[in-house]
C-alpha cells in the first residue's frame, strides 16, 4: 500500500491510498468507475431493487446519467476545495463515518463525504490524520448499513486496513476530541 | 504540522502526485460532449441487451476489436459520425438526429402531456357547444363540437 498526494496546503492536506493491486490511486479509481457507463449500468442492473426501495422507479439510463452528473459535481467540489488554502471547507466536507460520532473529531477517525445532489447515494471514505485526510475509496450506498452489501462491506474493510496501516506508520493516534 | 503528519507527507513524497486533478479538469472542459457520449454508450448497451448480443458480437459486426467496443461503451469516446452511422446500422437503432429550425425533439412524456391537454380542451369545447344549443333552445347535437367560448356577457345573462 502507498500514499499519494492529491494536494497539500499548510492547513489541510488530502491524500489517497494506492493499493498494491492497482496502478491508480483510490480517488482516480473512483473517478474512473463513476464515469464508466458500462460499469455503472452493470451495477444498477444488479442493485435496481435497492435503488427503487429508496428512490422509486426509474430507468437504468436515467439512474446512470444522474450518477455520472452527481459524481462530476462531487469531484468538481473536491477540486475547488483543493484550491482553498484555508482548509476550512475540506473539514466541512468530511463527516464521521459513524453517525453517533457527530460533532467529534480525532486522529485516525473514519470519515465519509457525500455526493453533492440532494439525497445522494455517492460516498467517499477517508481517514482523518491530524489536519490531513487520506481517501481510502468510495461506494454507491443504497442500503442503510454498509455491512448490508458486499461492495460497501469491502469499503469498511479498506477503512480499517488503512487506519491500521497509518497507526503503524505514525505515532499511536491520540484520541483527542475536538469541537467542530 | 506534527510529527505524525510529517511522516505522512514523507510517505506521499515517495510517490508521484496523483493525476486526479488533471482528470477532473478534463471532464469539466469536455462535459458537453461527454454527456452525449454517455447517452450513446447507454443506448448501445440497451440495444445489445435487446438483441441478445455480447460486446464481442458487436465488435465482429463492426469489424473492430472487442477492446474498441469496450472503450465505446464506457461513454468517454468522442464518436465520429462514421462510427455512429455504423452503430446505427449494426444495431438498427437511431442515435443521432440533426434538427432543422422548425423541428423539435419530443419525449413520450411530452407527447402524452400534449395529448392530455388536447383531450381536455376537446371536452370543454363539446360541453360549451351543448350549452350553446341549450341557450338557443335548439336540439343538442352530441356529435357536434363548435369553437364556441362563453363570453363575460353570458355570465351576466345567467347571473341571478
Amino acid at each position: 500500500m502507498n500514499i499519494v498526494s492529491i494536494f497539500e496546503h499548510s492547513k489541510a492536506c488530502l491524500y489517497a491510498v494506492k493499493y498494491d493491486d492497482n496502478e491508480l490511486d483510490a480517488l482516480e479509481l473512483l473517478q474512473e468507475y463513476w464515469s464508466d457507463s458500462d460499469e455503472l449500468r452493470k451495477f444498477f442492473k444488479q442493485y435496481l431493487k435497492d435503488y427503487e426501495a429508496y428512490y422509486g422507479k426509474a430507468t437504468i439510463i436515467n439512474i446512470v446519467e444522474k450518477t455520472i452528473d452527481d459524481a462530476d459535481l462531487l469531484f468538481e467540489t473536491l477540486f475547488k476545495l483543493s484550491e482553498d488554502e484555508s482548509g476550512k471547507h475540506l473539514i466541512g466536507f468530511f463527516k464521521p463515518l459513524h453517525n453517533k460520532e457527530a460533532g467529534k473529531a480525532y486522529s485516525l477517525q473514519q470519515l465519509k463525504g457525500y455526493g453533492v445532489m440532494s439525497n445522494s447515494f455517492l460516498r467517499v471514505y477517508a481517514i482523518r490524520y491530524g489536519t490531513s485526510y487520506v481517501i481510502t475509496g468510495g461506494a454507491i450506498k443504497l442500503t442503510d448499513q454498509m455491512k448490508d452489501r458486499k461492495h460497501t462491506k469491502d469499503e469498511l474493510y479498506k477503512l480499517n486496513l488503512v487506519r491500521d496501516y497509518l497507526r503503524e506508520k505514525g505515532d499511536e493516534g491520540e484520541f483527542v476530541y475536538l469541537e467542530l | 504540522m506534527n510529527n505524525t503528519e510529517e511522516k505522512l507527507k514523507n510517505l506521499a513524497a515517495e510517490n508521484p502526485i496523483s493525476t486526479w486533478k488533471d482528470k477532473v479538469s478534463y471532464r469539466k472542459e469536455n462535459k458537453a460532449w461527454l454527456k452525449k457520449s454517455t447517452r450513446v454508450a447507454l443506448r448501445v448497451l440497451d440495444a445489445l441487451d435487446h438483441k441478445g448480443w455480447s460486446q464481442s458480437d458487436l465488435a465482429r459486426e463492426l469489424g473492430v476489436s472487442r477492446q474498441q467496443v469496450s472503450k465505446l461503451v464506457k461513454g468517454q469516446s468522442d464518436f465520429k459520425f462514421s462510427t455512429v452511422s455504423q452503430l446505427e446500422k449494426a444495431l438498427n437503432i437511431q442515435l443521432q438526429t440533426i434538427l432543422l429550425e422548425n423541428e423539435q425533439v419530443m419525449t413520450e412524456e411530452m407527447i402524452q402531456e400534449r395529448l392530455k391537454i388536447e383531450i381536455t380542451d376537446y371536452h370543454r369545447r363539446w360541453s360549451n357547444t351543448q350549452h350553446y344549443f341549450n341557450l338557443k333552445n335548439q336540439k343538442p347535437n352530441p356529435h357536434l363540437v363548435m369553437a364556441v367560448e362563453p363570453s363575460m356577457e353570458d355570465d351576466y345573462a345567467m347571473a341571478g
